[in-house]
């Protein structure tokens, strides 16, 4: 189903419709709250309430973005503004970021914790670790297979932010993983 | 294999593959479920109460056709007639209007909703 038709129908209060809305872009809106939230006691409310918001703006959508792009900015609008509510450190300048978190990065990293897990749990910590604006960035291009025009309009960063986050995001984790398994190119060649 | 090897294609599909397998990025079942559920009585309510203004409408419109064709008979007499009747009982009018009203609320909204969502629990 195109969205201008799944739209219509959402709209027109056709309940099957509006179950595959929420099927087809649970996932995308799940992985925004997580990468940016994390799990907390308030993911779930999020989520509820990303969906309500949708369903309410939905008759005002213009469809000058993809469905999915709208319904990711308002998700990423309610995890900014849940954050800010609840005074977490979240700096939105996407200039200034992450040289410093970087560093932080780099030093926080306890790697002795996770030394004996395997490849995917040293991965996901390392990933983890990494700004939350990094963070973002790579779940919706690795998972949700976003395009970086897309990650732009979501986050609403600049093309070329988008770009270079996934780069440095991509260095950092190299350069940790290496540090941690050294023979890492030949691990992958059996992952 | 030197480490200064790993080249970013093969970074980027071990990020996927890891992503993929990470269990908290799995939505819970239970979740979208409710989800869904809160949007369909959304949706259902949304419907009922436009259904209800649209019947209220018409009813409204008929009575202005109405007043308009008796004031084209029999000019604004019987209006005004209507009007003092109505001016001089308004308290006995006022709580019928209300009592239909409260009974048209629960009858076209609170009633089908409830019997909507009473037969999709019954059907899941």
């Amino acid at each position: 189903m195109d969205d201008k038709t799944l739209i219509k129908k959402v709209n027109d209060g056709d309940l099957s419709a509006i179950r595959f809305l929420v099927e087809k872009h649970k996932g995308l809106i799940w992985h925004i709250i997580i990468s940016m939230v994390g799990h907390n006691r308030d993911d779930e409310d999020l989520f509820q309430d990303v969906f309500l918001r949708v369903f309410k703006g939905l008759r005002s959508f213009r469809a000058d973005s993809r469905l999915s792009t709208w319904i990711g900015s308002i998700t990423h609008h309610v995890c900014v503004d849940y954050l800010r509510k609840m005074k977490k450190e979240t700096d939105l300048r996407y200039n200034e970021v992450d040289q410093q978190s970087a560093l932080n990065f780099s030093r926080e990293m306890n790697w002795k914790e996770t030394e004996n897990q395997d490849l995917n749990k040293i991965v996901l910590a390392a990933i983890a670790k990494l700004p939350e604006d990094y963070r973002t960035v790579i779940t919706l291009y690795h998972l949700d297979e976003c395009s970086y025009r897309d990650i732009a309009e979501i986050t609403g960063m600049p093309d070329g932010t988008v770009k270079s986050y996934i780069s440095r995001a991509r260095n950092l984790l190299r350069e940790k993983l290496l540090a941690v398994v050294p023979d890492l190119a030949q691990i992958m060649d059996d992952f | 294999m030197s480490p200064k090897q790993i080249n970013s294609g093969e970074l980027d599909r071990l990020m996927r593959n890891v992503l993929a397998s990470d269990v908290d990025l799995v939505v819970p079942s239970c979740l979208s479920e409710r989800v869904i559920q809160k949007l369909e009585r959304k949706a259902l309510l949304r419907e009922l109460v436009l259904e209800l203004l649209l019947k209220g409408g018409l009813v409204l419109g008929s009575l202005a056709i109405l007043a308009g064709v008796l004031m084209l008979v029999n000019g604004t007499g019987l209006l005004t007639r209507l009007f003092t009747r109505f001016a001089d009982n308004w308290q006995i009018i006022a709580s019928l209007l209300f009592l239909a009203l409260v009974t048209i609320l629960i009858d076209q909204i609170g009633l089908r909703f409830y019997h909507a969502f009473n037969r999709e629990s019954t059907k899941g």
